[in-house]
């Protein structure tokens, strides 16, 4: 068969893996298209080397989603123009990437971000993933911008002061926790390493951290038991109680919850009309 | 420009997919593992990899259950959490390793026999040096990585059903000795002979020029039922005996259970061929 064919013949399972991915990276319709033609012409190039190189050590569709999984990486850069994404983001992966992407580039809100990406069909994202994620991530600085003087009540009511308040605490504990367990987890054995970022960073179920690595789940337990109780060293060392700690580590799956409440839209999000009024007669203030 | 995708020598595309799909040695594995822990871009492939897994079948069906059916649910989910501790889950719910060889069999079939539940394939060209045309194909290759997976359990399970679907993925791939050892093996490990089996091993028979022994089977077989599996290697071997008037009735008998089937055609143009001798 001529490697054309075989490139022909593989089409769709090739557009549904990259229509997946994607979906994932929340990319925009024309990113999408951009990103398939970038996939068939790699797949295509030099007599379709990639698919000849295939031996059927793994089934063929695992094998297409790693090449282009891995192509996706390389091609990223060149989707997002001038925007680049935080050192401590590319760490973290394309979801975290996306994250960041979404609330500093394209101005929503950690609630938005959350709406946006869990509310879709058969989502790869949970909240507690994007919550343990988006603690990992450099703060975002407040952005100075317009907004008309009716926008900002005169006196701001109490409740609403001590909801930032509360949820400034929460996220503040919640990245210091992340930051205190990280140079722990940094120190650990290569593997231990990886099942502790798929558990606090990827909020991922023991049961999943097992099947991904081919893994005993019995024993991923009682493994998970032992890396925790140094964890939890390192976070009373930190200055955070034995409670807080034992919180994090029993609740993997719902760790480090900021629990951000719903923010009124944003000047960014309104109406043209309503900026250009901002801009003529509006003053400065924090959009967060 | 280069269709280079792989950032380093380690892992390759391969092996990192080998390792996502569990095909790789212990030490390999123990490697790919390190390696994932500080390379995100591997990580990503693991994860997405898994993420496609877990959606394909939310993405494939929306089923509205019955309130009522909950707790019933919830009751089965318990119990199939005890029987998916393997090795207990492969004997309460056995692997359906012959559907799984089936479902990804090669574009064309390298033997004239017919196998439980394959689908109907092209018959292969087979030149004078023994090889065949068809070897070079994704589909072959896939076929190979299932039929690696249905070797090792029959290997750390070895029984009738695993060594039966261990048989049929020799004799797919052409390796049609041990084809016959392994079926043969199944056989004797059976309670009681499953006609299925013995169809198979009579395809196996005629793959090796043994058709006394390949319609001596099937005969066997058709005495227990009657399918198109059976009826086809029955006639085949009465054909490659020469016995026609047994071959033309074989093959009729094969026409009444099979009228509309890919495989229709060429039983009929072996019909046509015992008829013109």
């Amino acid at each position: 068969m001529e490697p054309a064919e075989l490139f022909e013949q593989h089409l769709d399972q090739i557009n549904r893996i990259i229509a997946f991915i994607c979906k994932r990276n929340h990319l925009l319709p024309q990113d999408c298209d951009d990103f398939r033609q970038h996939v068939h012409l790699k797949l295509l190039e030099e007599d379709c080397s990639v698919l000849r190189k295939f031996k059927g050590n793994s089934s063929l569709s695992t094998y297409l989603t790693t090449v282009i999984s891995r192509l996706f990486s390389q091609h990223r850069v060149h989707l997002w123009g001038k925007w680049r994404p935080s050192a401590e983001a590319k760490r973290l992966g394309d979801k975290a990437i996306t994250i960041e992407r979404m609330i500093t580039r394209d101005d929503y809100t950690l609630q938005e971000t959350i709406d946006i990406l869990t509310t879709q069909a058969a989502s790869s994202y949970t909240r507690a993933e994007i919550e343990a994620l988006y603690v990992r991530l450099p703060p975002r600085q407040p952005r100075a911008v317009l907004v008309p003087d009716n926008a900002i009540p005169e006196v701001v009511a109490p409740s609403a002061a001590d909801d930032d308040l509360m949820r400034e605490q929460r996220e503040r504990t919640a990245r210091g926790m992340a930051s205190a367990i990280e140079p722990a987890i940094e120190m650990m054995e290569k593997e231990d390493k990886l099942i502790l970022k798929m558990r606090f960073w990827h909020s991922a179920k023991v049961p999943d951290i097992a099947s991904a690595l081919h893994l005993d789940q019995k024993k991923l337990y009682k493994r998970l038991e032992r890396l925790s109780a140094k964890l939890e060293e390192a976070l009373l060392r930190a200055g955070f109680s034995r409670d807080d700690a034992a919180d994090l580590l029993a609740h993997g799956d719902h760790n480090l919850t900021v629990h951000l409440e719903k923010r009124n839209p944003r000047l960014s999000k309104q109406a043209d009309g309503e900026q250009a009024r901002a801009q003529a007669g509006g003053r400065i203030d924090r959009a967060d | 420009m280069t269709a280079q995708t792989e950032h380093s020598q380690f892992p390759t595309d391969e092996t990192l997919a080998a390792y996502i799909d569990g095909g790789l040695d212990e030490e390999t594995r123990s490697r790919v593992a390190e390696h994932l822990a500080d390379c995100a871009e591997c990580f990503e492939a693991v994860q997405v990899r898994q993420e496609m897994a877990a959606a394909a079948p939310a993405e494939g069906r929306v089923v509205q259950w019955p309130r009522n059916a909950l707790v019933g649910l919830a009751a089965a989910a318990a119990v199939g959490a005890v029987l998916f501790l393997t090795p207990l889950r492969d004997r309460v719910w056995p692997h359906d390793d012959i559907g799984a060889l089936a479902a990804v069999a090669p574009p064309k079939r390298v033997i004239d026999g017919r196998l439980t539940r394959f689908p109907y394939r092209e018959r292969a060209v087979t030149y004078r040096s023994g090889n065949t045309d068809d070897d070079s194909d994704l589909e072959s290759l896939e076929f190979r990585s299932v039929a690696i997976k249905v070797e090792n359990r029959a290997t750390e399970h070895p029984n009738a059903r695993t060594l039966h679907a261990e048989g049929l993925a020799y004799l797919t791939t052409g390796d049609k000795q041990q084809a016959i050892k392994a079926l043969e093996t199944a056989l004797n490990r059976s309670s009681s002979p499953d006609p299925q089996l013995l169809s198979d091993l009579a395809a196996a028979y005629i793959a090796v020029g043994r058709y006394q022994e390949a319609l001596d089977t099937a005969n066997r077989a058709w005495g227990m039922a009657q399918t198109p599996e059976i009826a086809w290697n029955r006639a085949f071997a009465s054909q490659r005996l020469e016995h026609r008037a047994e071959a033309i009735a074989a093959w009729n008998k094969y026409l009444e259970l099979d009228h509309s089937s890919a495989w229709v055609p060429e039983a009929k143009h072996n019909l046509e061929d015992v008829i013109s001798k």
